[in-house]
Order: C-alpha cells, then sequence, then structure tokens
C-alpha cells in the first residue's frame, strides 16, 4: 500500500520529497488538498479537515497509516 | 529610548493586567465552542466577550471596537497618572476595526473616522494613526510608536491594538479553512488551526533617559515576498525580522520568545524554522493563543504586555494546548508556566500579505544613547491615478491612452504597461489601482528597486469589504468567499507588490483621518529609522468606488 501510494502522490507532486521526517513541511494547501481528494478516490475513505494535522501528515508512513484506519473504521 | 510607562489588558479573562496574567498563569482560558446560527451557519471555538462584559464596556455614543479602544486607553492612562498633551500621539492597531456593523444600518464609522473618535474621546488633539497590516498590526504599531518616540516626532506615544470579532470575520477565516473546530494546539502535532479572540491592550511610551522598567529596545518588519496569505517555508522573512531586532543581543540573554504560535499547519511550522535559522532553539518560547484565541491586530500589543508583566514575576507563560512537538524546527516550547529571573525578551509575530515583525524589550536602566539622526532620503519620482487621469512625474502619462474612464482606465494602464501578471485580474479595485500605480511609477523609473512599502488612505479596504459581504448576505445565500475575505485586509497590496517586486523589506498600510502630508512624513521618517531601508514606494492608495480613488504615490531614496 505505501508503495502504491508513493507512485500515486509522485506522479501528482513530483517535487515533494515522499521520504521527508516533515512531509507537511513540503507541502503547500493545494498540495495537502490534492493528497486528501486522491487518496479519498483511490481507497474509498473520507478524509476530512480534522485528518489534516501534523501527525498525519508528518510522513509517508504516517498518511499510510491515516488511510489505514479509515479503512479498518469502515 | 522609548520606555513604558503604563499599561492595560482588557480581554474575556478579565479587564485588569493582573486579571489576565493570573488567569494565563493558571492556565486558565477565555476560549468557548460556539453554535452555528442562522445568519452564521458555522459552529466555532473562540475568546469573546460575554454579553455581560459587552455592556460593561459600552461607551454610550461608540461602536463595539471604539469602545474596547475607549476603555483600554482610558485604563492605561489612569494607571500611569498620564494627561495626553500637544506632544501625544496616539496609534492604534486593528485588522478589522468596525466591520461587524457594516450592512447592517448600525453606525459604521471607516477606520480613518473611527482614530478621530477614539482619540477625541480619550483626549489626544494631535493626528491619529491606525496600522492596518493584518495578524502583525500590534507589533508592527509598537515599532512605528517607539521609532516616532525615539525620532523625536512626539514625546508620548499611546498605542492602543483592539479587535472585535463578527461573522464578517468569523466567515472569512472559516472560508479559508484557518479555523480549529476545538480549542488550538500551538505547536502541537495534533494542531488543527486557530480560534478567533476579542480583545484590547495599551502601552504607553515616552522618551526619556535614566528610567527604570521596561524600554522597547529594537524592532523590525520584514516581508516575505512569497504568497499572500500563507508564510514563507523557509521562515526567511521571520527570521530576517528577527536577526534586524536582535542585532548584537547575545541569545543567552533572551528569558524568552513570545512567538505567534497560532496552531496553524503553515504559521507555527514556519516559525519554528526561523527560530532554529536564528540559532534560538535554546531559548524558552511560548504562545498565548490557546488561552486568549488570535486577537488580530490586538495580539501584538496584548501579548507584549502579558509578557512584560509576567517576567516582572520572573514567570514565562506555559503554552495551553502543546504536548507534542509538531514542527521541524527546534523550539522549546513548554505547556507549563516557567521560571526565570533575566527580564529581556523578542516577540515574533507574523500574518497575511507576508508580513513578519520582531520587537525586542527588556526591562531595566539602559546605557545613555545619543538620539538617532532624523533619516535623510529624497523623492525621485512621483504618480497620481485618479478616475479623471494619470499623471506620472507631473505629466500625463507616456505610452499611455486610456479610452475609457474610472477603473477601466486602470486595467487599460495595466494592458499598456505590458507586464504579464496573472494574478492582477484576481484583485480588487484597491490592489489593481496600487499594482498599477507602482507600475507607472517603476517603469519612469527603472533605476530604482524599492526595498520597502508604506501606504495610507482613510478608509481601509471598504469596496473589498462590501463585495466580501455580498458574499455572506443571509437574504441571497452563505457563500463565504475566500479570494474576496483576503482583500478585506488593506495590506493585501503590499503583499501582492512584495511578491511582484521581491520586496523583503518593510511593508505597511496605515489609516489616517485624512490625507495629512505632515503624519504620512512622520510615518515615512520612522520607516527610515529602519537602516534597511534604502529605496521605499510610498503614499496615498484609496477607493471608495470605480469613480472615486486615489493612487498619489512617490518613489524615495536615502541620501
Amino acid at each position: 500500500m505505501k508503495e502504491h501510494i508513493r507512485t500515486l502522490l509522485d506522479e501528482l507532486l513530483p517535487y515533494v520529497d515522499w521520504d521527508s521526517d516533515f512531509l507537511f513541511s513540503e507541502l503547500d494547501s493545494l498540495g495537502i488538498t490534492t493528497v486528501m481528494m486522491t487518496l479519498s478516490q483511490e481507497y474509498g475513505v473520507e478524509l476530512e479537515a480534522t485528518d489534516v494535522t501534523p501527525r498525519n501528515f508528518k510522513t509517508l508512513d504516517s498518511i499510510v497509516a491515516m488511510v489505514q484506519s479509515k479503512l479498518d473504521a469502515r | 529610548m522609548a520606555y513604558v510607562s503604563a499599561f492595560s489588558i482588557i480581554t474575556p479573562l478579565g479587564f485588569t493586567p493582573g486579571d489576565n496574567l493570573r488567569a494565563v498563569l493558571e492556565g486558565r482560558t477565555a476560549l468557548r465552542r460556539h453554535a452555528a446560527t442562522d445568519s452564521l451557519p458555522v459552529g466555532y471555538t473562540a475568546s469573546l466577550f460575554s454579553a455581560e462584559q459587552t455592556e460593561a464596556l459600552a461607551v454610550d455614543g461608540y461602536t463595539r471596537f471604539e469602545s474596547l479602544a475607549i476603555h483600554s486607553i482610558n485604563d492605561a492612562l489612569r494607571r500611569g497618572g498620564i494627561v495626553p498633551d500637544d506632544d501625544t500621539m496616539l496609534v492604534l492597531s486593528s485588522a478589522k476595526a468596525n466591520v461587524e456593523t457594516l450592512g447592517t444600518g448600525l453606525p459604521c464609522p471607516t477606520p480613518g473616522e473611527s482614530a478621530r473618535r477614539i482619540a477625541r474621546a480619550v483626549g489626544v488633539t494631535t493626528m491619529p494613526v491606525m496600522a492596518s497590516n493584518a495578524c502583525i498590526s500590534g507589533v508592527s504599531a509598537l515599532v512605528t510608536a517607539m521609532r516616532l518616540v525615539d525620532g523625536g516626532a512626539c514625546r508620548r506615544a499611546i498605542v492602543c491594538g483592539a479587535d472585535v470579532q463578527s461573522r464578517f470575520v468569523i466567515s472569512g477565516f472559516h472560508s479559508l479553512k484557518a479555523l480549529s473546530e476545538s480549542e488550538c494546539r500551538p505547536f502541537d502535532i495534533e494542531r488543527l488551526g486557530l480560534n478567533l479572540g476579542e480583545g484590547a491592550a495599551t502601552l504607553i511610551i515616552e522618551s526619556g533617559a535614566g528610567h527604570q522598567g521596561w524600554h522597547l529596545m529594537r524592532g523590525a518588519v520584514r516581508n516575505d515576498a512569497h504568497h499572500i496569505t500563507n508564510p514563507s517555508p523557509s521562515g526567511e522573512g521571520c527570521r530576517r525580522a528577527i536577526a534586524a531586532a536582535m542585532g548584537d543581543t547575545p541569545p543567552d540573554s533572551l528569558a524568552m520568545i513570545n512567538t505567534h504560535g497560532t496552531a496553524t499547519m503553515y504559521n507555527d511550522q514556519m516559525e519554528s524554522k526561523a527560530i532554529s535559522l536564528s540559532g534560538l532553539s535554546q531559548v524558552p518560547a511560548n504562545a498565548l493563543k490557546g488561552y486568549l484565541g488570535h486577537t488580530m491586530g490586538a495580539a501584538g500589543v496584548i501579548e507584549t504586555a502579558l509578557t512584560m508583566l509576567a517576567l516582572e514575576d520572573g514567570r514565562i507563560p506555559g503554552t495551553r494546548g502543546y504536548a507534542e512537538r509538531g514542527v521541524s524546527g527546534r523550539v522549546d516550547i513548554s505547556a507549563d508556566a516557567r521560571t526565570t529571573g533575566k527580564r529581556t525578551f523578542l516577540k515574533v509575530i507574523s500574518g497575511f500579505g507576508g508580513g513578519n515583525a520582531a520587537l525586542l524589550a527588556f526591562h531595566g536602566e539602559p546605557a545613555a544613547t545619543e538620539p538617532p539622526a532624523r533619516p535623510r532620503y529624497a523623492k525621485v519620482g512621483s504618480v497620481r491615478l485618479t478616475p479623471g487621469g494619470a499623471v506620472v512625474d507631473g505629466t500625463p502619462a507616456q505610452g499611455a491612452e486610456p479610452r475609457a474612464q474610472g477603473m477601466q482606465m486602470i486595467t487599460d494602464l495595466y494592458k499598456s504597461l505590458g507586464i504579464d501578471y496573472p494574478r492582477y485580474y484576481k484583485m480588487d479595485p484597491m490592489a489593481r489601482l496600487g499594482f498599477v500605480a507602482t507600475g507607472l511609477l517603476l517603469a519612469a523609473h527603472p533605476e530604482y528597486a524599492p526595498d520597502a512599502i508604506l501606504l495610507c488612505n482613510s478608509n481601509g479596504s471598504l469596496s473589498a469589504d462590501l463585495k466580501y459581504l455580498q458574499t455572506i448576505d443571509p437574504q441571497t445565500g452563505f457563500f463565504p468567499s475566500p479570494a474576496h475575505f483576503v482583500y478585506t485586509l488593506p495590506n493585501i497590496i503590499t503583499g501582492e507588490l512584495a511578491i511582484q517586486r521581491h520586496i523583503t523589506g518593510e511593508t505597511a498600510f496605515y489609516v489616517l483621518p485624512s490625507k495629512d502630508p505632515a503624519m504620512m512624513g512622520a510615518l515615512l521618517d520612522a520607516l527610515y529609522a529602519d537602516p534597511a531601508a534604502g529605496c521605499a514606494v510610498a503614499g496615498w492608495l484609496q477607493h471608495a468606488g470605480d469613480n472615486d480613488f486615489e493612487a498619489d504615490i512617490a518613489i524615495y531614496t536615502r541620501q
């Protein structure tokens, strides 16, 4: 799942370092929205404004964990 | 060196400095959850005055904003035993002044009128000024007042920051998705955004040697030249403001840094980088938004006053809402209050329009210094745009043959400039006017590259305010437009120009009761008190309607 998300997002946001320890510092608000919309559609989960915390966007692993927790909660 | 002779703080936590300090040190907050209503169909968390507090603050014949400012100023005057004289200036600071009554049928004086009304109510006879630089207004007002006092423009300056909240402002920040539904958590890994707040504070600063107490040492304003709402991810503008305010002050002499700490994803991240890049990671830092919310134009003054009070007690207030570091820069934040024996601190603040400001203050008796020499600068070019036409350096604009009148003429002039800047068409009319006026000026004087901007008017962002108001009209629907809301901060034009021209020095917007050359000259002197100011674009920029506007702007260089 992590590699699939990396490929998906890297295609849309090629200048982002997806291995960053503070990923959110590399994303602007449009970048965050792109991540949210892309993953919502790809995995059929609802990602909301309250999900946009530094914890959920700290690393690629954090983003994967956020999506996984939404899938688990379905 | 300017010293602080008196201050007051009025917030929902209390009406006295002591009440506010006690509440903050005890960890109490004024933030409350407010439910959606018919006229404001979004719930939010904010620090607002209660109905009883609002009634207690009301001054007959004045708006809620004016009443709050009048109470704050009068309380500071009373505490200092001070009566304003003809050598006393009033420097107000507000992001949105009376906007809550705009379009309601209730009295809604323009910010310039309001400044005059407040001045008269508190006995100030000189021309007042209101800093309107979005979130950094409070610190920019303190920096300007400090320079006016140090430079001899007046012996005493009353600096009052005040703002009240309204559906106008709350819906605007909501449309920008900047608000947290729960209590804000500055610098925390779970932070979700800011909470708004109401309040006022006044600092009275005076010139004079040999005074024991709080002194304003140095301050600076620097622009990111990056984006009109987002802070620069590099933190560079904030870092440069900090460097200019610190001068050669050793970091270990600082008791603390009072940060802006709004708890938005980007502000706190940017500030952490700026503090880290400044070599100040080891200095205790805090943010006060978890107690009082973001009080906008009042924040810089309230938080500076509270920090002074706390340090007099040897205390560094904790950061309510903080638990785990959620920023990449190293910042020494603590949820709990700490103790210190030091009495020097740095106030840092950033905001929309790309502005960053920093102010260094210390408690004690400073070494005697010579008063600064009056800065010398000269006007080297000018432009005047009115519905009747465009005049550059005293002659009708060359190469521009506008076919239309009014704002269509401005767009015709924009096209004639040959500047490829698509954002022009997204700007509000006042920003377009400033953009074209500056474009004409610098096209006539390509040898100058401005590094600072100072603009003034009397009605703030009235045209943009009315436009945004239409998007939250309960009769026709509630679709608050973030694109319109950003331009309801008058200083956005300074941010637009900073981005287009890469202007990274001081950028400032002031509101005056009228176009007063003497006051505008004093403000320009204050701008040039910043040693980094070399070439400034400065003047008057007002839009009251498509056939009622004036840009009267000049370019200056230091001699």
